[in-house]
């Protein structure tokens, strides 16, 4: 997934959440800001596959799915609903 | 096609079928008249009034049917435990012999929302052991639909959510094309029916799959996109994506349903078909219906930016496959 990518999906997100924010791409990243909170996402390596950081935390995540759930709370956006899956 | 529910349950399961549609839709009307017809006379029918005086049940004729009424509230709201103890009700008294029926029919109030209806029916474990769902129909006013549909959210919703749409008041005017170009948008895998309904329909095996023309509409907020994709998705790809997309689409996820060529079973499509968070146990298709085999997701959305499922898929299989291809598994 390229930088551009990741950002039309992070920005997909934002609006999903109702938070109003920015998602800019810089050297070896994308910084992710909003009225009360600023993270950096940034690629890592096999198995880490991402890293998110807060002003006061560097957290690596494992997977696309794993990074909008940690970046979703770190931006204090209401929890999402669970996959439940119907009775067969 | 029947995917699943009535068609493919075991013998003993019920169908039960949910028909809605704005205030004063004709709702009463189309089900008195399936009342009256002898082919239809064991039908058990709950009516969801909102209000604490119901109305409908006295306007639908009775005779020796069972009918039952819920007049707590509005069933999107905060009935879903009446509806459940009402069914389970209906289980009980039938194998105490005390009447007998053959289907279920659920009229809502013309402003809910049926998708606690569904869920109710998906996720009850006693439930779905006596009950299947059997069709979704909503009901539009072929006169005033168009408005209607314009101004009342609960309004689009209840047809983004319907298996089948029935115009209704057609002998007062005819449906304007723009109406249905309105439903279309809404709702593309619904077929519009008008005029003589059959009632043999609200019970036929509800989910229409979508077909692989299926194009991206929208009407106000509501908008269906398709997702095809010519590739096959890995089943881990798959599940991730059900449940990011359950996470951060939530309640704006009205309906989605589609077939996917799931990579670890080629030529057997599975059957995805979800309402919210909730989502019904894959079915598996013993063959694709026809020689297109691409798998095509229908997402009817409220709010839900246009590329976000499909480019949400797009990442998720990107992963997964760079993970099966790290293992030496075959991406």
């Amino acid at each position: 997934m390229t930088d551009a990518e990741l950002r039309s999906l992070l920005l997909d997100c934002l609006k999903l959440w109702g938070v109003a924010g920015s998602v800019t791409a810089f050297a070896d990243g994308l910084l992710i800001a909003t009225a009360a909170a600023r993270c950096v996402v940034r690629r890592g390596g096999a198995p880490t596959r991402w890293f998110i950081e807060t002003p006061v935390r560097r957290r690596p995540v494992p997977s696309i799915v794993a990074l909008l759930s940690a970046l979703r709370r770190a931006l204090g956006a209401d929890g999402g609903a669970r996959l439940r899956i119907g009775g067969a | 096609m029947a995917a699943r529910g009535c068609a493919s349950a075991a013998p003993e399961v019920t169908p039960v079928s949910v028909v809605t549609g704005f205030l004063g839709s004709g709702k009463t009307t189309l089900i008195g008249r399936l009342l009256r017809d002898p082919r239809y006379a064991k039908t058990a029918v709950i009516v969801n009034e909102f209000g604490e005086i119901g109305l409908d049940h006295d306007l639908i004729a009775s005779g020796d049917e069972t009918l039952l009424q819920l007049t707590t509230g509005c069933l999107c709201c905060a009935v879903r435990s009446d509806l459940v103890a009402t069914l389970l009700d209906l289980r009980r008294r039938r194998e105490a012999g005390e009447i007998g029926f053959a289907r279920v029919l659920i009229e809502t109030s013309g402003l809910a929302d049926p998708a606690p209806i569904l869920h109710a029916l998906m996720t009850d474990t006693a439930v779905g052991e006596a009950f299947a769902i059997g069709a979704v129909i909503a009901l539009v006013d072929a006169r005033l639909g168009e408005r209607t549909l314009g101004r009342h959210p609960e309004a689009r919703r209840q047809v983004a959510l319907a298996d089948r749409v029935v115009l209704t008041k057609t002998d007062l005017a005819p449906a304007p094309a723009s109406l249905r170009a309105a439903i279309t948008a809404l709702n593309a895998t619904a077929p519009v029916e008008h005029g003589a309904f059959e009632p043999a329909a609200l019970f036929a095996g509800g989910l229409r799959l979508p077909r692989a023309d299926a194009v991206a509409q929208h009407t106000g907020d509501v908008e269906a996109t398709v997702v095809l994709r010519a590739a096959p998705v890995p089943a881990a790809a798959l599940t991730l994506w059900l449940q990011a997309l359950a996470e951060h689409c939530g309640e704006r996820l009205l309906r989605m349903k589609g077939l996917v060529e799931v990579a670890e079973a080629l030529g057997r499509p599975a059957v995805i078909h979800g309402v919210q968070h909730v989502f019904a146990p894959v079915d598996w298709l013993e063959r694709w219906p026809s020689d297109d085999r691409r798998s095509r997701i229908v997402v009817i959305g409220q709010g839900i930016p246009r590329h976000f499922p499909a480019r949400l898929l797009d990442a998720i299989v990107a992963e997964v496959q760079e993970e099966m291809t790290s293992e030496g598994l075959p991406a």
